[in-house]
């Protein structure tokens, strides 16, 4: 049983120092984990589970800090980045992360409530994706109501979608190429244009108060978890995916229930890979794949015990964090903003060269270009999520070979 | 129209069109078969094995590579599969690239034309 715990407390430990740094994400540690053969199945199981979800929580704190976010927070940035700019940063920290841990909670009672039909889900469900994604694609861009806008938006998300098909389908595809363009996108736009507005950062309020409705949090944390199941069990549709639409349908405009539905669908995301591990031997995520490696047959059992440490996984890094970022904000506050940001922008090009080269970096910068433009046309800058919704639309219609043929040859 | 719009709009243009070329041109990721798994759905790559079994059915050829303990469907679809200058066999060993997905629980890799499949053996 102490194997167990040990696995836990490293996994997290470990979790949290790789979730510090932007772009680090858990596909780039599992070959390295892989090689703990000496360890038993369960208890490396149980240490990448671990890794993954305290990664995940610590990765919204660079993304609402600094700008820099990983791919799966990187649409925590603005609504996070506005909350910072109102003083309200450590809050919407404690947002995300209160969040997450929210969901776990849900998760686990949509897995033993849906149970019995999860088998057919994937079926039943997979048909209607792309309507769904469709609607929510229109639905964002008829959002913006002034006929200029809907055009401008219109085109942003049609240059996000080709930018998406380019780096996500095309032979130019790799793994983790979605850090350079979501941190584009979403980062390195962000810190430009606080740069050029002469931001600076107001002094934090760090109190435990979150200015959001009991019921407004609970209702974004179980909307989290519902769009974290269709995440979990559909290929192709990512957390940023499944935020933007649980944003759209459920007309989340205020950041607090935004940022409280990001934080669930993140945790939401890995439990239900788990599960579809489990269920139907299919797995979702980086973490999960991992898992499938190691332990071959899943029981119910060690679905349980993972589960159970992702809980406790995520308690001890929400507490971490959280006395971190009151700690941090203090040292944030000495230091001239604008410097920070461009200190923060040649970071980011160099995490970016490091994991990706050069062509990393030439997505990176057009990207932030394309995220500089939607801001300078005053439309929502997630319309640049048009680089996703574009590439799974047309992988649920079935039509990625034609689409890459006629552009590609 | 403002400076940082003009700047902005110079370099997305300019890196859309140098993606779309590197894109155009470049060869895909060579996975290991072995290492093909759901993270790659939607991914171009190219990966090799030796064909385990063939169906030929209405013009279209579906095969079954296996290597390294692993295996993975490659469905040939009719409009490739008329312009294939080989006739595939069991045994032969082939590189094939293509798009990665999913049917029915297992994944496949679709390639797009005749010459993303290659006999090496």
């Amino acid at each position: 049983m102490i194997e167990y715990f040990l696995a836990v407390f490293s996994g997290t430990f470990v979790g949290i120092l790789t979730g510090l740094l932007p772009g680090m994400n858990i596909n780039n540690l599992l070959p390295f984990f892989l090689i703990f053969t000496f360890l038993k199945p369960e208890v490396l199981a149980i240490f990448i589970a671990s890794v993954a979800i305290s990664q995940l929580l610590t990765n919204f704190f660079p993304s609402i800090f600094l700008g820099a976010p990983s791919s799966e927070t990187s649409i925590s940035v603005l609504p996070g980045h506005k909350l910072l700019l109102e003083g309200r940063g450590y809050e919407a920290l404690k947002l995300c992360l209160s969040g997450a841990t929210f969901s776990i909670i849900f998760s686990l009672i949509l897995v033993f409530i849906l149970s019995p039909f999860f088998k057919d889900f994937y079926h039943t469900l997979r048909p209607y994706v792309f309507y769904l994604i469709l609607f929510v694609s229109l639905f964002m861009i008829f959002l913006e109501k002034q006929p200029k806008k809907i055009l401008f938006s219109l085109l942003i998300f049609l240059l996000s979608g080709f930018i998406g098909i380019t780096t996500l389908n095309s032979p130019l595809s790799s793994s983790n190429i979605l850090f350079p363009m979501l941190s584009g996108f979403f980062g390195l736009s962000t810190l430009i244009i606080s740069l050029k507005e002469e931001s600076f950062l107001p002094k934090q309020k760090i109190d435990e108060e979150l200015k959001i409705k009991k019921s407004d949090f609970f209702k974004s944390s179980l909307l989290g978890s519902i769009f974290g199941l269709i995440v979990g069990f559909l290929p192709a549709v990512g957390v940023s995916q499944a935020a933007v639409m649980a944003q759209t349908l459920a007309k989340l405009g205020d950041p607090r229930n935004f940022l409280v539905t990001i934080g669930a669908i993140s945790v939401a995301n890995e439990i239900f890979s788990l599960n579809s591990l489990y269920l139907v031997n299919n797995p979702r995520s980086g973490a999960s794949v991992a898992i499938q490696r190691i332990l071959p047959e899943i029981s119910f059992q060690d679905f349980l015990t993972i589960v159970a440490s992702i809980l406790i996984s995520s308690s001890l890094t929400t507490a971490f964090i959280l006395c971190f970022a009151k700690r941090f904000y203090k040292l944030l506050l000495k230091v001239n903003y604008s410097i920070l940001n461009i200190v923060m922008i040649l970071f980011l090009s160099f995490l970016v060269f490091i994991f990706k080269g050069l062509i990393g970096l030439l997505v990176f910068f057009t990207c932030g270009a394309v995220g500089i433009l939607t801001a300078e046309l005053n439309i929502k800058r997630t319309h640049c999520m048009g680089c996703l919704l574009v590439p799974s639309m047309i992988f649920f219609y079935g039509a990625t070979n034609n689409v890459l043929s006629f552009l590609f040859g | 129209m403002r400076k940082i719009m003009i700047v902005s709009s110079a370099i997305a243009i300019f890196g859309v069109s140098l993606l779309f070329y590197l894109a155009k041109t470049s060869k895909p990721n060579f996975v290991p078969l072995n290492e093909i798994d759901s993270t790659y759905i939607g991914k171009t790559i190219s990966t090799s094995g030796r064909i385990i079994s063939v169906n030929y059915n209405k013009g279209n050829i579906f095969l079954t590579i296996y290597d390294k303990n692993s295996s993975i469907n490659v469905p040939i679809f009719s409009n490739v599969a008329k312009y294939l200058s080989v006739n595939l066999k069991k045994g032969q060993k082939i590189i094939v690239s293509g798009i990665v997905d999913e049917y029915k629980g297992k994944l496949q890799i679709i390639p797009r034309k005749a010459s993303d499949i290659k006999v090496v053996e």
